[in-house]
């Protein structure tokens, strides 16, 4: 693992040699508590992107893998949707989707999964380059997961 | 005798916050000066910072990757590694030299050497630089990172500075800095091409088995032998 350890809002990344990170914030309006997005990638994020990714799936090859981290309102944290209780991890295969992507892209696949830590309601969303190679690079997504923390 | 007390009082008060107010300004100008890369001391040596020929280096140095927070945002992660080149701008926003850098980069056609090459923006941590006149000068769809310690991984002398990293190999390609782009370019193209052609200086030797300590490198003096005498 990588020596770099970022941080922001109670969202930790241990972040892999070779891998981007990057964290920003979410407002419902100017005054409104900000709410975490951190975007995590094996390849270069552009600088201009939509939440779930939209302006770097374009960009990734068959090895890539974005990952997404969004949290959610605190009252979504009591809804059935957010079952989890941990990040998720142990990803497999069988996870991945081509239906799962927000902006289908050939060859691509994605999974979404929600979640909470104590009051915060996350949902995580990953995107892989090629569906084919879903085994090999679902090893590589638990591997960046097991390194977030969220106090 | 009150009154004139009182004057006297309030003069004194109004030149105390006016030589506050001077000194402060001219704080502000010394600290312009500074990220400018000014010498602010006659009997220093003259400053490294300023125009450095881009230029291969003799020997290979590691590329780092880019750690810092986006200018008004927050923190991220510039990894090098890649099919590609990145070229990192090391800039300010206050130093006159780098606005035409900040300018040409805004163009969404600027021609950049190297693959598929990557511009990454490099400024100082917001604690020497100005975060919200980054946020304001950074390009639209150009990664732009506040890190001081890519600065000093880098040994950036001062800005503008630029360094092309081949992220295939993890290296810098070739590092420096002129005053203009179209200068920069061209010699940062040269670079490429040295490196195209055979790499560095040391490499080289190294490929024909002259290594650090070999007698090739120490021939014997001129005018040694019986002849020359």
């Amino acid at each position: 693992m990588s020596s770099h350890r970022l941080a922001a809002n109670g969202v930790e990344v241990a972040v892999r040699d070779g891998w981007e990170v990057e964290f920003s914030e979410l407002r419902a309006n100017p005054g409104a508590d900000p709410r975490s997005l951190v975007h995590l990638a094996n390849f270069a994020l552009p600088a201009e992107r939509g939440d779930y990714g939209s302006g770097a799936v374009e960009s990734m090859d068959s090895g890539g893998i974005l990952i997404v981290l969004m949290e959610f309102d605190p009252p979504s944290a009591g809804g059935a949707m957010f079952s989890g209780d941990a990040v998720p991890h142990g990803l497999v295969a069988a996870d991945f989707s081509p239906a799962a992507l927000q902006r289908r892209l050939p060859g691509q696949a994605g999974s979404q999964r929600f979640f909470r830590v104590g009051e915060r309601a996350f949902g995580l969303y990953v995107v892989l380059g090629a569906h084919r190679q879903a085994a090999l690079l679902a090893r590589e997504v638990n591997l960046t997961l097991a390194g977030i923390t969220i106090d | 005798m009150i009154v004139l007390v009182v004057v006297q009082t309030i003069a004194i008060a109004i030149l105390t916050v006016i030589v506050f107010g001077l000194l402060r300004t001219h704080a502000d100008i010394l600290r312009a000066l500074d990220r400018a890369g000014v010498p602010l001391d006659d009997s220093a040596p003259a400053s490294p910072i300023g125009p450095v020929p881009v230029a291969a280096p003799t020997t290979r140095s590691e590329a780092i990757d880019i750690v810092g927070t986006v200018p008004g945002g927050g923190p991220v992660k510039v990894a090098i590694a890649g099919p590609h080149h990145t070229l990192l701008a090391f800039l300010s926003s206050g130093c006159r030299t780098c606005q035409a850098f900040w300018s040409e980069f805004a163009s969404p056609t600027v021609d950049l050497p190297g693959d598929e090459t990557r511009l990454v923006i490099v400024a100082q941590d917001p604690a020497h630089d100005s975060e919200s006149r980054l946020a304001e000068l950074a390009p639209t769809g150009v990664r732009t990172v506040c890190s001081s310690d890519a600065w000093n991984a880098y040994g950036v002398p001062g800005s503008p500075y630029f360094a092309l990293v081949d992220g295939r190999t993890g290296r810098v390609v070739g590092s420096g800095t002129a005053t203009g782009w179209e200068q920069v370019h061209g010699l940062l193209s040269q670079a490429l091409g040295d490196e195209a052609l055979g790499g560095t200086v040391d490499e080289a030797l190294a490929a024909s088995g002259i290594g650090p300590g070999h007698p090739s490198l120490y021939p014997e003096p001129l005018g040694t032998d019986e002849g020359d005498r």
